[in-house]
């Protein structure tokens, strides 16, 4: 007998399509298997326009609206090849024992591409906006998929800079962690002529290498967390941050046509540890053959002197310089100073893997002392600032190391 | 007062206000002015139309979505499937009649009547394998076997749930 009561295939497709968009993908995916129609609507449709409003659908920043690191709109939006990704990235952060060998690098690079495309702040003072930053808060704030052991050099790379990007996670706050991060960026082994004493590869290429500056980050923001009375919430709100990562555009700013692209021009604190010289030098025992590590022991006492301290320095911009290999994002020259004594002298430019890199020198009077090298951190002219290394101009095996972090206080609008 | 009329050629009389709430009869009605004729509805029985003025009485003076909202449905529709409390005892009612009150809402442009059917569809499938959605709805696998293989790939993103 033939029924004439109503089945759910009799519903218009644009009825079928709206209660597939209040699905979860995962449920989508689900339907999309039970017949004919259902996968026409989600697979076979010609444009993508059901995985827009899929995507839009969800608790995610709408790519329209955002920009690249770089500061650059989006162009090229795929929005169902995104969207699986996404979720695929989901799945694996979720139960890491699903993760197919071949996926480890996309998956990292999927939540990379989530928390470097978001949209801009108007302002300086604007709150964070960013709905994909609230979601990778909440997948990754226990730090388990982020402390996973990497089983290639680009995975661990990849995870190194979402970490350094995150910021803080539980599993940071643990003092055997600090152990090794402090390990690393006081170790002296970590800095040479081929990386320009800053965080850098080894190979002499320029390249940024997230390993060190994760290490860096992980240093500085427990120092910085350290030093608040309600360490807590200091943890919570700390300024290196994910939250912090949004890129400060205002509405009237052509970044590819500003001179000051980077946002050099302002008043800005630079905050800087060190811990002390002897026991850096105790650390950095020369005796020590290369191929055996350090003993990491003066670390773990939990008595280590690191001494957290802080400049405020206006910053000008001198001159642009092309940059043949990033024509909208010309080397910027800068100096700044500070009591008419000190005074710092630098420059901005992308690095081969168009990172925005600061290198400068600093001191009193003619003679520089101090070397400075740093990435920005977060999207371009973001809240988050500028992290580094710093040394000393003469690089002798005695020197000092340290991380140090810059924040602008005062940017100069036009 | 307005009078319908039903697929099985029944009369209703409603409150203006609230059969006002169907964007269809809305225009209708600004469309013909005042008058004492009723209003046939041709793809609506009695059974359902009852229920969607049942709803369309308790959500009386209610604001309606604007039309602002709808051109930005991308942006305003959320994936929230939570239905108010009345919503919920309203709308529990077997499959045959939740699509009736769908297909009436999509008909009579009825938006919040529609999203309550959609989100209790939503919530059905919630959770579900293709299998049991076929049970649930007593679909038919109407897939061939070289289909099922490129089904099988093109769902590879959402395997391990």
């Amino acid at each position: 007998m033939v029924s004439d009561t109503a089945r759910i295939t009799d519903l218009p497709l644009e009825v079928l399509e709206h209660i597939l968009v209040i699905l979860d993908p995962l449920d989508v995916a689900s339907t999309a298997q039970v017949c004919q129609l259902f996968r026409g609507l989600v697979y076979t449709a010609d444009d993508e326009h059901f995985w827009r409003a899929l995507y839009l659908a969800q608790s995610f920043d709408d790519p329209r609206k955002a920009v690249t690191y770089l500061g650059n709109r989006r162009t090229d939006i795929k929005w169902r090849e995104e969207l699986q990704n996404i979720i695929r990235a989901r799945t694996v952060v979720n139960d890491v024992t699903v993760c197919r060998p071949d996926e480890r690098c996309q998956v990292l690079r999927t939540l990379l591409d989530m928390v470097t495309n978001v949209p801009p702040l108007p302002f300086p003072e604007s709150e964070p906006t960013s709905r994909n930053v609230v979601w990778m808060q909440t997948l990754l704030q226990d730090g388990a998929f982020l402390d996973l052991e990497s089983h290639s050099h680009e995975e661990e790379q990849l995870r190194a800079r979402l970490h350094t990007w995150f910021g803080l996670t539980d599993r940071d706050a643990l003092a055997t962690q600090r152990v090794l991060s402090r390990a690393y960026v006081y170790s002296q082994r970590n800095y040479g002529p081929s990386n320009n004493f800053g965080p850098f590869m080894l190979d002499g290429s320029g390249v940024v290498n997230w390993v060190h500056m994760q290490k860096l980050a992980h240093v500085f923001a427990s120092a910085l967390v350290e030093k608040e009375e309600d360490e807590e919430l200091a943890f919570e709100i700390c300024s290196m941050s994910l939250t912090f990562c949004q890129a400060v555009i205002p509405p009237s700013l052509d970044l590819n046509c500003e001179t000051d692209w980077a946002g050099v021009e302002g008043l800005w604190r630079i905050s800087y540890c060190f811990m002390d010289h002897r026991e850096l030098l105790i650390y950095n025992d020369p005796n020590m053959p290369e191929d055996e590590p350090l003993d990491h022991t003066i670390f773990e006492d939990g008595e280590l002197e690191e001494t957290f301290s802080a400049v405020d320095i206006f910053f000008r911009v001198i001159n642009v310089e092309r940059d043949p290999d990033h024509p909208t994002r010309p080397k910027i020259n800068y100096v700044g100073e500070m009591d008419g004594n000190f005074s710092i002298v630098g420059y901005v430019k992308l690095t081969p893997d168009h990172q925005v890199r600061w290198h400068f020198v600093a001191g009193n009077g003619d003679q520089p002392v101090w070397w400075g090298e740093a990435i920005v951190m977060g999207n371009i002219r973001s809240q988050y600032g500028v992290l580094g290394a710093w040394s000393t101009t003469m690089h002798d095996p005695q020197d000092p190391i340290g991380p140090f972090w810059m924040q602008c206080q005062h940017p100069i609008e036009d | 007062m307005v009078h319908l009329v039903t697929s099985d050629n029944v009369e209703f009389v409603v409150d203006k206000e609230v059969v006002e709430r169907s964007v269809l009869i809305k225009n209708m009605l600004e469309d013909v002015g005042e008058t004492d004729q009723s209003i046939p509805l041709a793809n609506v029985s009695s059974a359902v139309l009852r229920k969607v003025i049942e709803y369309c009485e308790h959500h009386r003076g209610e604001p309606l979505p604007s039309a602002d909202a709808d051109q930005n449905q991308d942006e305003t529709r959320k994936r929230t499937t939570d239905i108010s409390e009345w919503d919920q005892k309203f709308i529990t009612v077997d499959q045959e009649m939740l699509f009736e009150i769908i297909l009436a809402a999509n008909y009579l442009d009825i938006k919040s009547l529609l999203d309550v059917g959609c989100k209790t569809v939503a919530n059905m499938i919630k959770g579900k394998t293709p299998d049991e959605i076929r049970r649930l709805f007593n679909i038919v696998n109407d897939f061939t076997p070289e289909e099922e293989a490129q089904i099988k790939k093109e769902n590879e993103w959402a395997e391990d749930r």
